[in-house]
């Protein structure tokens, strides 16, 4: 007895079926870490809004210290190794970053440079009766202060995602991962991804 | 809006775009802000292990005030 058929459910074709085929990637293990983050702190942003709204600086005259500094300590470590296991996941490549990648990654390094030299400004100048401006970090400690648990699970997004980039592999060990990746999915060619491999970025030596 | 609120919502922000790189970069099957990282953080380890452990020292800080 033979079966029949499947019918054919695929809706569409070309760039349809493509946009349904990258969805369904979405399922993948590398996709776990940064999808979730962004779920997390997509809530905790709106909750932010509303829990800090019209708070003012002076209810921060005296900051009151954690109550569990040594679980705090131990969930941010946990959370970098985490971010060190799951970066395994994500798999390598050896393609050369694009033009985005590196205005993305510049404007990152402007944005920590100008608010570290907020920092640094706020600190030499110290305002009286706790009135803005203050340093940034008076200002996270009067977060944390007011809001413990809120502060110590955006630091441990922070550890997850530090864990996830900074967690030593070496390169070789990162591209065959990518290569075997490759080798089950589509694949990636330069002429479909319009991103040129590393040598061929580099041209002939 | 209070320098409180502009903190509060900055910091989940500055890593909400991260995160959102991630999946942009994974989703077009790019070189990822991250993979950028990972090639530095390759290349010059102890720079990085150094930068990880300002942002643990960052974070003591800030728990360990009083």
């Amino acid at each position: 007895m033979t079966r029949p058929p499947r019918p054919n459910l695929t809706l569409g074709t070309g760039n349809g079926r493509r946009a349904l085929r990258k969805l369904a990637n979405v399922r993948q293990a590398h996709y776990a870490t940064p999808v979730g983050a962004a779920a997390l702190l997509t809530v905790l942003l709106g909750a932010a809004v509303l829990r800090f709204h019209g708070t003012p600086v002076s209810s921060c005259q005296s900051l009151r210290p954690d109550a569990w500094p040594t679980a705090a300590f131990v969930a941010i470590v946990s959370a970098f190794l985490l971010g060190g296991v799951t970066g395994k996941l994500h798999p390598g490549s050896d393609a050369s970053p694009g033009i985005w990648t590196h205005a993305a990654l510049t404007l990152f390094a402007a944005v920590v440079a100008v608010v570290w030299g907020y920092e640094t400004w706020a600190i030499a100048n110290p305002s009286q009766n706790h009135v803005d401006p203050q340093p940034i970090t008076f200002y996270v400690m009067c977060v944390r202060s007011n809001e413990s648990d809120w502060t110590l699970f955006v630091f441990v997004m922070a550890a997850l995602l530090v864990g996830r980039w900074l967690w030593h592999r070496p390169r070789a060990a990162r591209l065959r991962a990518g290569a075997a990746d490759r080798s089950h999915g589509a694949p990636k060619t330069s002429e479909a991804t319009g991103v040129k491999p590393r040598e061929e970025a580099r041209g002939p030596s | 809006m209070s320098g409180v609120l502009i903190v509060a919502v900055a910091g989940p922000m500055l890593l909400l775009a991260v995160a959102a790189a991630e999946i942009v970069g994974a989703w077009r099957r790019n070189v990822a802000l991250g993979a950028v990282i990972e090639d530095w953080a390759s290349d010059h380890p102890f720079l990085a292990a150094l930068l990880a452990a300002f942002v643990g020292a960052f974070a003591a800080h800030i728990f360990w005030h009083s």
